[in-house]
């Protein structure tokens, strides 16, 4: 799966963070509503699809908000999976501005300011969210 | 119940595959024809190179190019990592079993994938002729024993060197210096002279060595070969860094670090920033030097008087001056060699790898190891 999508994608469908977090949720939510749609006669995944999941769009939002943040910045894992230059994610290939005897700041910087717009626009356009999130799963009851 | 086990199954199902998506040494173009083989039936040749210098990636692109006008049959995958990352790449891929054909290293690099069991010996596919296109002493650094484990891109005696409009400055007499060598101590006198104070800050230093990255080692290894130890064994196979010598010489290294010739942030200075504040007038002198910083001096030098905005930012002329390493007390002039090689040079054992390193032997290879 070397220099291939799946691969810089799918260790990062599912962590633990995100399990912990996204349980920790579930378990706020009333039982009575989820009893309350059996008794309506909903199906299993219709509650999953149907109630559950509107109800979590905040939890939802935040995972995809920490996800992104973590997996735009990260450098390691998409260096060892991509092998060709059309594959580089933007902070591996910012090192290629880094040569044996000398370095490129000018580029380096210019694509490590470019490389940080994203971030500032998913944050403040969904601040809402992630400030409402990071304390969700933190209280019980 | 049956919608959080539903839900409990496919996490981990997801989790499963997210652990397995850097397995495997395939490249999705392995698998009709068989390993090293594309759907096209091309023999398919991996090469992880990293970007020696700036122009690099598309000098390979031409040589890569030329190779295929001659070798249509051969598809060479160029993969490439950042100078300061590519061993950790490499290490990676061998302890995954999915090394490269051909790789860029060091020549002190051998040994280890030689005790791995990863490295095969080239010898065997080259021809007398070809062997000889290269300065015996230099391809005895990719020897071991009676084997050939690759082929160098270039060679440099390392030194140290200088701007000289700033030693000219500081009374420094280079030439003399260039000729008869100095002492440590006449080394540190004048990297005090060099050091320019403006406004309470320090605007050019004496001396600076890169001490953060890949480069680090050098500020050590460059210089205990002219402190009495011109090798770690002596030739009773003894290791010699034990000598009570060596504190001495670890002690003088450490003061020119805290007598201010030399910035306090030394550990967060790489390769690439101790160009750039040579080239930015703030330092006299640099080290490593090699002899293509003359060229880059120069380059920038011509880039600045043409107004081209490539030079480097806030940049001055600099006439860049060799200067020996400096001989510390129980020591003698030695030369530090260093031979990176290329690797048209690192063959891998792999079932396709024996077959392709036929290639090495065509005349056209030679652009795999003539890259600089």
């Amino acid at each position: 799966m070397q220099d291939t999508y799946p691969a810089l994608i799918a260790p990062t469908l599912v962590t633990c963070y995100n399990v912990f977090l996204a349980k920790q949720f579930f378990t706020s939510l009333p039982t009575s509503i989820i009893e309350s749609a059996k008794i309506e006669g909903c199906s299993q995944p219709q509650i999953v699809w149907k109630i559950i999941m509107p109800l979590s769009k905040t939890i939802l939002a935040v995972m995809a908000i920490m996800t992104f943040l973590g997996e735009w910045n990260t450098f390691f894992w998409p260096f060892l999976v991509c092998n060709s230059e059309m594959m580089q994610t933007i902070q591996v290939g910012l090192k290629n501005f880094s040569f044996a005897n000398t370095t490129y700041f000018a580029p380096m910087m210019a694509g490590a300011t470019v490389s940080a717009l994203p971030m500032f626009i998913l944050f403040f356009s969904l601040q809402r969210y992630f400030l409402e999130g990071v304390t969700v799963g933190a209280v019980k009851g | 119940m049956k919608a959080k086990k539903m839900m409990a199954l496919l996490l981990t199902a997801a989790m499963g595959v997210s652990a397995l998506t850097g397995c495997g040494g395939g490249n999705g173009k392995e698998s009709e024809e068989g390993k090293g083989a594309d759907k096209k039936g091309k023999d398919v040749v991996t090469a992880l190179l990293p970007p020696v210098s700036a122009t690099y990636q598309d000098k390979i692109t031409e040589y890569v190019k030329a190779f295929n006008k001659e070798h249509p049959d051969v598809e060479i995958e160029v993969t490439t990592a950042s100078w300061e990352d590519t061993t950790q790449k490499l290490d990676v891929q061998v302890n995954a079993g999915s090394p490269p054909d051909i790789a860029f290293i060091g020549s002190d690099g051998v040994t280890k994938y030689l005790d791995m069991g990863m490295a095969v010996d080239i010898s065997q596919y080259l021809s007398e002729d070809q062997m000889k296109d290269f300065d015996e002493n230099v391809l005895g650094y990719f020897k071991n024993g009676d084997g050939l484990y690759g082929l160098p891109a270039y060679c440099e005696v390392q030194c140290i060197g200088g701007n000289r409009e700033f030693l000219e400055k500081a009374g420094i007499d280079w030439k003399s210096v260039q000729q008869n060598g100095w002492t440590y101590d006449e080394f540190r006198e004048a990297i005090k002279k060099g050091v320019v104070e403006e406004n309470g800050a320090t605007k050019t230093y004496g001396f600076l060595f890169a001490c953060s990255g890949v480069t680090a080692k050098d500020y050590f290894s460059i210089f205990v070969k002219n402190a009495g130890f011109p090798s770690p064994f002596n030739e009773d196979l003894k290791y010699t860094y034990t000598d009570p010598k060596m504190v001495d010489f670890l002690e003088d290294l450490r003061a020119m670090i805290d007598d201010g010739s030399m910035p306090k942030e030394l550990g967060a200075i790489d390769a690439g920033k101790r160009w750039n504040m040579m080239l930015t007038g703030q330092t006299m002198i640099t080290g490593k030097g090699l002899s293509s910083f003359e060229r880059s001096a120069a380059n920038n030098n011509e880039m600045l008087k043409n107004g081209d905005a490539d030079a480097v930012e806030g940049s001055i002329p600099v006439d860049y001056i060799v200067l020996p390493v400096p001989v510390f007390e129980g020591g003698t002039q030695n030369a530090y060699g260093a031979v990176d090689g290329y690797t048209g040079t690192f063959i891998y054992s792999g079932s396709k790898c024996i077959a392709d390193a036929r290639y090495l032997s065509s005349p056209d290879c030679a652009y795999f190891s003539n890259l600089l």
